[in-house]
C-alpha cells in the first residue's frame, strides 16, 4: 500500500505543479494572466 | 498487439525473416527529392510563377477576370424533374466521401507497410495489401463521381463555374494533369505489390507509397482552395475582380484550416470504413483463421480511427476560430445563429462515435481471460463518457435574428443553459478524449502483468497524472469559463487541450516502458469477440459518414445566398438556406447511396477471387 | 446474404435515428429567405413610417441584432448610443471625423473601426479594430436611404429628436418631373376608373382597414359611411389635420392627396366610402 500511496501524492503534487506551470506559461504567451485581471 | 502476441495466440502462420540488403539512405533521399520536384512544381510552385508572369508583363493591377455577373433565376439552366441544387449537393458529397476514403487508405497502408518492414512480420504486409485492394475500385468510383460533379456544375451553374475557373484555371489544369501521376502511382503500388518484394525493391515500393500520398494530398489541397475561396474569398477586390494572383486566391483564410481538418478527418474516416469492411468479413467468416484475421483487421482499423479522432476536435476548433477571424458575422451565424442547432446534432454524432469506439474496445477486452480483473472499471468509464457526452449535447441560448427568436420563444433552460456554452463543451470533449485514451490503456493491459520492480509506483504516477490533469481541465473550464470574460474563456481552451495531449503522450510512454517484458496472463485470442462488437464498427462507419455529410452541408450552407461570400450573389431558384430537417434528409439519402456503393465495392473485391468450374463449356 | 440483410437493416436504423432526431428532436427553424431588393416608396413616407422602416432593417436586412443584442457580449447595446455618442466623439481614441450624433451614427455603420468601444475589438487588436463589417457593402449592402432610416430608428429609441431628413426618392422624383414635362407636350393621364384603383394608387390599406382588410394606423373605414357624412369624408381626405379621429395620432396621414386626385376621382372615393356602411 505504501508503495502506492506515497508515490501517488508525490506525483500528484509534481503533476499539479507541472500543469500550473503549463497554464501560466501558455496564458502568459497569449498576453494574459492565469487569474482574471481585467 | 505486437507480433509476438499474435504468434503466441496461436495465430496463423509464422513470421518469416528476409535477409535483405538495405540500400544507403542517401540514395533513397535523392530519389525521393528528385521525384517530388515535379510534383511540387505541378502542385504548388506553378501558380506563383504564373502570377508573377501576369503581374510582371502587365505591370500594375490588371483585370484578368471578373467581376462576376449579376444573375437572375433565368440564368440557371434547369432540367425537368431534376432539382439542380440537390443533385450538385449529392454529387459533391458522394465524391467527397469516396475521395476521403481513397486518400486516407494510402496513408495508413504506408504506415502499416512500414511497420511490416520494421518487424519483418508478413501479416502486416498482407493486411496493407488487402486495404489497398479495397481502395482500387473505390478510386474509379471517386473519379466517376468527380466527373459527375464537374458536369453538373457546368450544366446547372455555368456562370459560377465560369467565374471560378477564370480565377483558378492554372490550378484546375494542373489538378487534372496530376491525376496521371496519382493513377500511375496507385496502379504500380497495387499491381506491383508482389513484384516489388524484398530488399531494395521493397524500399522502392514504400517510396512509391510515400509519393502516392504526396500526390493525393496535393490534389486535395488544390481542390480545397476552390471551395474555401467560395467561403472566404481572397485575391479579388470587393467587386469580385481578379487581378491575376492565383496564389493569393488559393491562400485564403480558410484554406489551411480546411487542409488540416480534412487531412486528419480523412484518416479517421478511412479507418472507420475499413473497419466496417473487416466487421462484415468477420461476420461472414466461417473458419477460425478467417475470424482471427478479420478481428485483428477490425481492431487495427478502429485503432486508426480513434487515433485520428482524438486530435480532430482541436482541428475543428481551429477551423471555427478562423471562420470567426475572417468574419464575425459568419462565425456567429455558424455557432450562435441559425446553424447553432446543427452543432447539437453534430454533438450527438460525435458522442455516438466515441461511445461506439469505446464500446468496441471494452468488448475487445474479452479476447483475453486476463481482462476480467479490469471489467469492474468499465462501468465508471462508461458513466463518465456518457456524462461528458450529455454535457456536450446540451444546447445554450440561440442568438437568433429576426422572427426566429419570436418563433422559438424563451431562449434557454435555467439550470442546464450554462452547460451549453463553449467552456463546458471544451471541458466535456477533453474528458471524453482522456477517458477514451484510458479505455485504450486498460485494453492494452488486459492480458498482461508488468514485471518491472516499480509497478506500484508506476501505476501511482499514472493515477496522479490523470487526477492532476482532470482537475486542471476542470479548473480551466469552470473558473475561466464562468468567472472571467470572453478573451480568457477562449484562451483557457489552449492549456486545456495541451493538458489532454500531455497526459495521453506521457501515460502511453510510461505504460510502454512499464510493460516491457511483461508476463502474459492469458493469451490474446484474435477472433474471440462478440458479434455486437462488429455492429459497433458499423455504427462507427455509418455515423462517421452521416457526420461528414452534415459538416459538408454546414460548409456550403454557411455561405447562405452567396456563391462566393459577399462577392457573387446566388440568385438561383434554390438559393434559400434549407431547414435542418431538410438538410438531414438529403444527407441521409446520400449516406444510403454511399453505403450501397461501398457494399458494391466490398463485394467486388470478393468476387475477383471467385472461380466457377465451367464443366463442359470449353472446347477440349 | 443474411449478414448483408442484418447489416443493411442496422445501418438504415442508425441513419433513421439521426434523420429522425434532426427532424423531430430539435426545433424546426426556418432560415430567413434570401433578401430581395425592396422598393422604398420614400416620396409619400412620414417620419413615423421612416422610423418603422429603420426598425425593420435593424431587426432584418441589416442583421444588426445578430451581434447587437443583450445575450452575447459581442457588440455594445444601441438603445443608449445617442446619449453616449458625444463622449465617444470626444474620446482621444476616436479616429473618425463626425461632429454630430447623426454623422457619428452614420460613420459607425460604414467605418466601424473609427471608434471601437472598449472590450469589443477584434481579439489581439487592443480595441483598435472592429469586427463589425461595413453595413453599406458586402452581404448587408444597405442603401443610403436604409442607413438613414436606421439612424432615425436609433435616435428615436434613444429618446432623442430625430434629426435626419427622409431622403428624397430620386426614382420617385423623376417620373413626376417627366410627367410635368410630358403633360404640356401630350395629353394628361386619364382619371382612374374605380375606387379600388384609386385606393391602390394612394395605398390607403397601408394604414386603414377597408372592407375588413388593411392596416391599423388609422381608423377602420369598412363601415365609415354609417357614422360620417360626405362633407366630413371629403375634408378628411383633403385636409387630414382638420378632424383627427379620437385615439389616433395626428400628423400621420399625408396632407397632399388633394394634389394627386382629379376632382372626379375624389368624388368617386368619397362616394364609395359614404356607401360603406
Amino acid at each position: 500500500m505504501r508503495t502506492y500511496v506515497v508515490p501517488f501524492f508525490v506525483a500528484l503534487i509534481a503533476c499539479a505543479a507541472l500543469f500550473l506551470a503549463l497554464d501560466l506559461g501558455v496564458m502568459n504567451l497569449m498576453g494574459l494572466t492565469l487569474f482574471f485581471n481585467p | 498487439m505486437t507480433s509476438k502476441q499474435i504468434t503466441r495466440a496461436g495465430g496463423f502462420g509464422a513470421a518469416h525473416r528476409h535477409a535483405g540488403r538495405r540500400p544507403p539512405v542517401w540514395l533513397l533521399l535523392a530519389v525521393f527529392v528528385f521525384m517530388l520536384l515535379p510534383v511540387d512544381f505541378a502542385g504548388l510552385g506553378a501558380p506563383v510563377a504564373f502570377a508573377q508572369d501576369a503581374s510582371s508583363s502587365q505591370g500594375a493591377e490588371q483585370v484578368v477576370h471578373g467581376p462576376p455577373p449579376s444573375l437572375s433565376a433565368a440564368d440557371y439552366p434547369q432540367i425537368a424533374g431534376i432539382n439542380a441544387r440537390v443533385f450538385v449537393w449529392l454529387a459533391a458529397q458522394l465524391h467527397l466521401w469516396f475521395a476521403a476514403f481513397v486518400l486516407a487508405v494510402p496513408i495508413f497502408v504506408f504506415i502499416i507497410e512500414a511497420i511490416g518492414m520494421k518487424t519483418r512480420d508478413e501479416r502486416y504486409d498482407s493486411m496493407a495489401y488487402e486495404f489497398i485492394k479495397i481502395s482500387i475500385t473505390a478510386y474509379s468510383l471517386t473519379a466517376i463521381l468527380g466527373g459527375l460533379l464537374a458536369f453538373s456544375l457546368i450544366i446547372f451553374y455555368p456562370h459560377v463555374f465560369g467565374y471560378l475557373s477564370g480565377i483558378f484555371k492554372e490550378t484546375m489544369f494542373f489538378y487534372a494533369l496530376l491525376f496521371f501521376a496519382e493513377s500511375a502511382l496507385l496502379y504500380i503500388y497495387y499491381y506491383g505489390w508482389y513484384w516489388l518484394q524484398g530488399g531494395f525493391k521493397k524500399w522502392v515500393h514504400l517510396t512509391l507509397g510515400l509519393l502516392l500520398n504526396a500526390v493525393g494530398t496535393t490534389l486535395m489541397f488544390l481542390a480545397n482552395s476552390w471551395v474555401t475561396f467560395m467561403m472566404s474569398p481572397a485575391g479579388v477586390d470587393p467587386a469580385g475582380v481578379f487581378a491575376g494572383d492565383a496564389w493569393a486566391a488559393m491562400h485564403n483564410f480558410l484554406w489551411n484550416p480546411i487542409n488540416l481538418h480534412r487531412f486528419v478527418a480523412n484518416i479517421a474516416y478511412g479507418g472507420s470504413i475499413v473497419g466496417a469492411y473487416a466487421a462484415f468479413k468477420f461476420l461472414s467468416a466461417t473458419r477460425e483463421q478467417e475470424k482471427a484475421h478479420y478481428d485483428w483487421m477490425g481492431y487495427t482499423a478502429n485503432f486508426i480511427a480513434i487515433s485520428a479522432l482524438l486530435p480532430l476536435p482541436f482541428a475543428g476548433y481551429y477551423l471555427a476560430a478562423e471562420i470567426y477571424a475572417y468574419s464575425q458575422q459568419m462565425g456567429i451565424t455558424l455557432m450562435g445563429g441559425i446553424f447553432a442547432w446543427l452543432f447539437i446534432i453534430q454533438a450527438v454524432l460525435i458522442g455516438t462515435l466515441f461511445l461506439s469506439a469505446n464500446y468496441y474496445l471494452w468488448c475487445g477486452m474479452g479476447r483475453s481471460d486476463g481482462a476480467h480483473r479490469y471489467n469492474k472499471y468499465v462501468k465508471y468509464l462508461a458513466i463518465v463518457i456518457i456524462g461528458a457526452f450529455l454535457v456536450w449535447f446540451t444546447p445554450h441560448t440561440l442568438v437568433l435574428t429576426n422572427e426566429e427568436l419570436k418563433a422559438l420563444g424563451g431562449p434557454y433552460h435555467k439550470y442546464l443553459g450554462p452547460l451549453g456554452i463553449m467552456p463546458a463543451k471544451n471541458t466535456a470533449v477533453n474528458i471524453m478524449i482522456l477517458f477514451t485514451a484510458l479505455s485504450f490503456l486498460i485494453y492494452r493491459r488486459a492480458n498482461r502483468i508488468a514485471t518491472v520492480s516499480w509497478v506500484s509506483a508506476g501505476n501511482a504516477v499514472q493515477a496522479a497524472l490523470f487526477t492532476a490533469g482532470i482537475l486542471n481541465i476542470l479548473f480551466l473550464g469552470i473558473y475561466h469559463g464562468y468567472f472571467t470574460n470572453t478573451v480568457y474563456k477562449v484562451a483557457a481552451s489552449i492549456p486545456q487541450v495541451l493538458t489532454t495531449l500531455i497526459i495521453i503522450a506521457v501515460s502511453i510512454s510510461l505504460d510502454t516502458v512499464m510493460y516491457r517484458g511483461a508476463k502474459e496472463v492469458a493469451p490474446l485470442r484474435w477472433g474471440r469477440v462478440p458479434d455486437r462488437a462488429q455492429y459497433a464498427l458499423f455504427m462507427l462507419a455509418v455515423a462517421f459518414t452521416w457526420l461528414m455529410g452534415l459538416m459538408g452541408y454546414i460548409r456550403s450552407g454557411i455561405r447562405q445566398h452567396w456563391h462566393v461570400t459577399d462577392v457573387f450573389r446566388d440568385n438561383s431558384p434554390d438559393a434559400f438556406t434549407p431547414t435542418l430537417g431538410y438538410a438531414a434528409n438529403v444527407v441521409s439519402v446520400g449516406t444510403i447511396l454511399f453505403m450501397a456503393m461501398v457494399i458494391f465495392v466490398f463485394w467486388l473485391s470478393q468476387v475477383s477471387t471467385r472461380k466457377s468450374e465451367a464443366v463442359g463449356y470449353w472446347k477440349a | 446474404m443474411k449478414i448483408l440483410l442484418k447489416v443493411t437493416v442496422f445501418s438504415l436504423l442508425t441513419i433513421g435515428f439521426f434523420a429522425g432526431f434532426s427532424n423531430y428532436g430539435i426545433p424546426e427553424i426556418k432560415p430567413a429567405p434570401p433578401p430581395t431588393e425592396e422598393k422604398l416608396d420614400l416620396g409619400s413616407m412620414t417620419m413615423e413610417r421612416f422610423i418603422a422602416l429603420g426598425d425593420k432593417i435593424f431587426n432584418g436586412k441589416g442583421t444588426c441584432t445578430l451581434c447587437h443584442n443583450a445575450v452575447g457580449g459581442r457588440a455594445p447595446m444601441l438603445d443608449t448610443v445617442v446619449a453616449v455618442a458625444p463622449e465617444r466623439m470626444a474620446d482621444p481614441r476616436y479616429k473618425g471625423d463626425a461632429d454630430t450624433v447623426e454623422t457619428y451614427l452614420y460613420e459607425s455603420m460604414i467605418k466601424p473601426s473609427a471608434y471601437v468601444v472598449a472590450g469589443f475589438g477584434k481579439a489581439g487588436s487592443s480595441d483598435t479594430e472592429s469586427p463589425m463589417p461595413d453595413a453599406s457593402a458586402g452581404s448587408i449592402a444597405l442603401s443610403e436611404a436604409e442607413l438613414t432610416a436606421v439612424i432615425a430608428y436609433l435616435q428615436d429609441i434613444g429618446g432623442a429628436d430625430v434629426t435626419v431628413e427622409i431622403p428624397s426618392d430620386a426614382v420617385a422624383e423623376e417620373p413626376t418631373a417627366q410627367a410635368e414635362e410630358a403633360a404640356p407636350a401630350g395629353a394628361p393621364p386619364a382619371p382612374l376608373a374605380s375606387p379600388d384603383a384609386i385606393m391602390a394608387k394612394l395605398a390607403c390599406v397601408a394604414c386603414h382597414k377597408v372592407a375588413g382588410q388593411g392596416g391599423e394606423l388609422g381608423p377602420d373605414l369598412s363601415s365609415i359611411g354609417a357614422s360620417r357624412d360626405r362633407e366630413y369624408l371629403r375634408r378628411a381626405i383633403l385636409d387630414p389635420a382638420a378632424d383627427v379621429a379620437e385615439g389616433f395620432p395626428p400628423g400621420i396621414m399625408p396632407p397632399n392627396y388633394g394634389d394627386q386626385l382629379y376632382a372626379t376621382e375624389l368624388e368617386m372615393l368619397v362616394d364609395y366610402l359614404a356607401k360603406s356602411k
